[in-house]
């Protein structure tokens, strides 16, 4: 795997400038994003707590209520499996981009990738379906 | 249409007690918090991606953007979708505190009442005010659930979680994320364990929601006050608010969100009294947005006068119902009309619109990286009724398309008629956005833009019809030729059938109406 960068190469710049500064501050960006969503998460002993137990038209008789309740809970439930996602996904870029700053130490050589360079890194590192 | 119709007021007030417009504000309000969340990565990284842009170019760079460009994408359409959420269940909320809050003042009022008419030991009095009373009730019910429907198939979207595979990459991430920080030394953080919501420590509380008539001890829901959610303080920290500033060229130029606390699932004890309580059984709010009708007794609930049969504590039937706004809510915030804010019933919740969002923010970052403004929070206000939560697999829909694919997950079934309510909307509103539909040209003058795809070829110079000189044989012959059906014409000009006694006091007559002759007889030279 080429995911270490070497320890020569500009990724070690913190610019946002480049790709290279842009895969530095992505790693990081990931990281703690993903800390945030799990500090958030975790807010929630169990992810039905969302819900807060049914704030309302728990009273079954209260029936045009329940499949909104019940629309509305099953939607939260995606939230957090988004939230989880959604953090995936921003570290699987960062993985992406950490890989072609890998391949490609140099601006020259970043400037010289072909296409498919990027095509094998995208399908290797899986991050965005086609 | 009615609901409740087997429900007396005091079953609907039974009903309504264990409703939490508390909590389900701060349910709205996580998912405002979401919806920031997500805003706020997409625009740190739609920046970073405009920044980066000029440093590499080419169709491997254009490749690599149109990855990030994907992941930025998903955030906004994320973004979309909680805020669209916390818009309508706010709303939502509205209502339902709304109706809570009149249900609670008019059984109180009611109880007040029957004690009354109990002392005089009337019991047709009884018996009528408590229909009164009932259909009340119930008129604010079916109001509510209709509204509340509407809302909720307008406004709530189902989120699109990404693919597990997405979920799963966090993994990958951080076998990556550690070999490469140990590699390059610059963090040595651990990071916490990925199964976040495996922890079933909890006992969900027993909640009694029917007995009684008192609010349940709001203690006895666990987690956090509405005052101070967790989930809504890390997600969005005071740390994104750095985000407003353009990024930084040194140092961390990213999102430095809060280092996860390490003991992060033991959540706050619950503040005493969290919640603010609706007020028992038997105490009203100051005056509720109530009745008209009502509103002499509301002020001190003293006993109204013993109803008889045409002086019930509604007038007419018309005045039984809480008469919504329509179309228009007063104000200029989406504060639901509370027992504790006394008006004069004008505040009532504006059915089919959603009133302003009730969660204030500030503006932030009207121009995205695009150059493109982007609604405001605040701004949610304006966004169509219909929204469109696009969908990833479509690929690139347009912006408001609708979600074409079925919902993912779907945990508990929504009743039938409404999931197919909601499919059939999505199926038009897909239609309706198709760049494959046809177009026809040339109805509105000047839409050089579009293609028209029916070619009317080019002009042929026909000689006019008209050339004929018509003669007077000639009209006469074009007139007789008039097809028999005509008739059926004709006749809307003869006089009607006579009906006798009804429209004319004319005796019918058997002759034809086309006879003028008794009535204007030809003068003979």
């Amino acid at each position: 795997m080429s995911h270490t960068p070497d320890l020569d190469t500009p990724v070690l710049a913190l610019t946002a400038s480049d790709v290279y500064g842009f895969a530095a501050a992505l790693r990081d960006h990931s990281t703690a994003m993903f800390e945030q969503v799990t500090a958030a998460l975790d807010t929630f002993g169990e992810a039905s707590a969302m819900r807060d137990d049914r704030p309302w038209a728990a009273d079954p008789r209260n029936e045009p209520a329940q499949p909104i309740v019940d629309y509305h809970n099953e939607a939260m439930d995606l939230a957090l499996q988004q939230l989880r996602g959604m953090a995936g996904r921003f570290s699987r870029l960062s993985g992406l981009t950490d890989d072609i700053v890998a391949m490609f130490q140099t601006q020259d050589e970043l400037n010289a990738a072909e296409l498919d360079d990027i095509h094998a890194l995208v399908n290797q590192t899986g991050a965005i379906e086609e | 249409m009615t609901y409740f119709d087997s429900l007396s007021i005091d079953d609907i007030r039974e009903m309504v007690d264990p409703d939490r417009p508390e909590l389900m504000t701060r349910q709205a309000d996580r998912w405002a918090a979401i919806g920031t969340f997500y805003t706020d990565q997409a625009t740190v990284l739609d920046d970073q991606l405009t920044a980066i842009r000029p440093s590499w170019t080419g169709s491997a760079a254009e490749r690599f953007y149109a990855e990030v460009e994907q992941v930025v994408l998903d955030f906004q359409q994320a973004a979309e979708v909680a805020d669209g959420n916390a818009a309508g269940w706010h709303d939502i909320t509205d209502h339902v505190r709304f109706a809570r809050d009149e249900i609670i003042a008019l059984h109180t009022e009611w109880q007040t009442v029957k004690d009354e008419l109990g002392a005089d030991g009337d019991e047709e009095a009884m018996v009528e005010a408590r229909l009164t009373y009932d259909e009340a009730a119930r008129s604010i019910m079916t109001i509510i659930a209709e509204a509340t429907t509407d809302i909720y198939l307008r406004e709530l979207w189902t989120p699109d979680p990404p693919d597990e595979r997405d979920i799963s990459a966090q993994q990958h991430m951080e076998s990556t994320r550690r070999s490469t920080v140990n590699t390059d030394g610059r963090d040595n953080r651990q990071t916490t364990d990925t199964k976040t919501t495996e922890r079933t420590d909890k006992t969900k509380p027993e909640r009694n929601m029917i007995e009684g008539h008192g609010p349940l001890d709001d203690n006895m829901i666990e987690g956090h006050g509405p005052e101070g959610d967790d989930f809504v303080s890390i997600l969005n920290g005071p740390q994104r608010d750095g985000l407003d500033s353009t990024p930084p060229i040194d140092g961390p130029v990213l999102q430095n969100p809060p280092v996860a606390t390490p003991q992060p699932m033991t959540p706050p004890p619950p503040s005493p009294n969290p919640i603010a309580a609706p007020p028992p059984t038997g105490q009203p709010f100051g005056v509720p947005a109530g009745f008209p009708s009502l509103g002499g007794n509301r002020p001190v609930f003293a006993p109204p006068p013993p109803p008889t049969s045409r002086q019930s504590p509604f007038h007419t039937p018309q005045q039984n119902t809480v008469r919504p706004v329509i179309g228009a809510r007063p104000g200029t915030t989406g504060v639901a009309p509370t027992g504790q804010a006394p008006s004069e019933g004008l505040n009532r919740p504006g059915m089919g619109n959603r009133p302003a969002t009730a969660k204030p923010t500030p503006s932030r970052r009207l121009i995205d990286g695009r150059g493109v403004v982007r609604s405001t929070r605040a701004g949610q206000t304006s966004r169509t009724p219909v929204r469109g939560p696009i969908a990833r697999a479509e690929g690139r829909l347009p912006r408001g398309a609708m979600l074409p694919e079925s919902r993912r997950h779907r945990a508990v079934p929504i009743a039938d008629d409404v999931r197919k309510l909601k499919r059939r909307q999505s199926q038009e509103e897909r239609g309706a956005f198709s760049t494959e539909t046809p177009m026809v040209p040339g109805i509105i003058a000047g839409s050089s833009r579009l293609a028209p795809r029916i070619d009317p070829g080019p002009m042929v110079s026909l000689r006019s019809t008209a050339s004929d000189e018509p003669t007077e044989r000639s009209i006469v012959e074009k007139l007789a030729e008039r097809p028999e059906r005509d008739l059926t014409n004709q006749q809307l000009w003869s006089p009607p059938e006579l009906s006798p006694g009804v429209i004319t006091s004319r005796r019918p007559v058997d002759q034809p109406h086309h006879d003028p002759g008794a009535v204007y007889p030809r003068q003979s030279r």
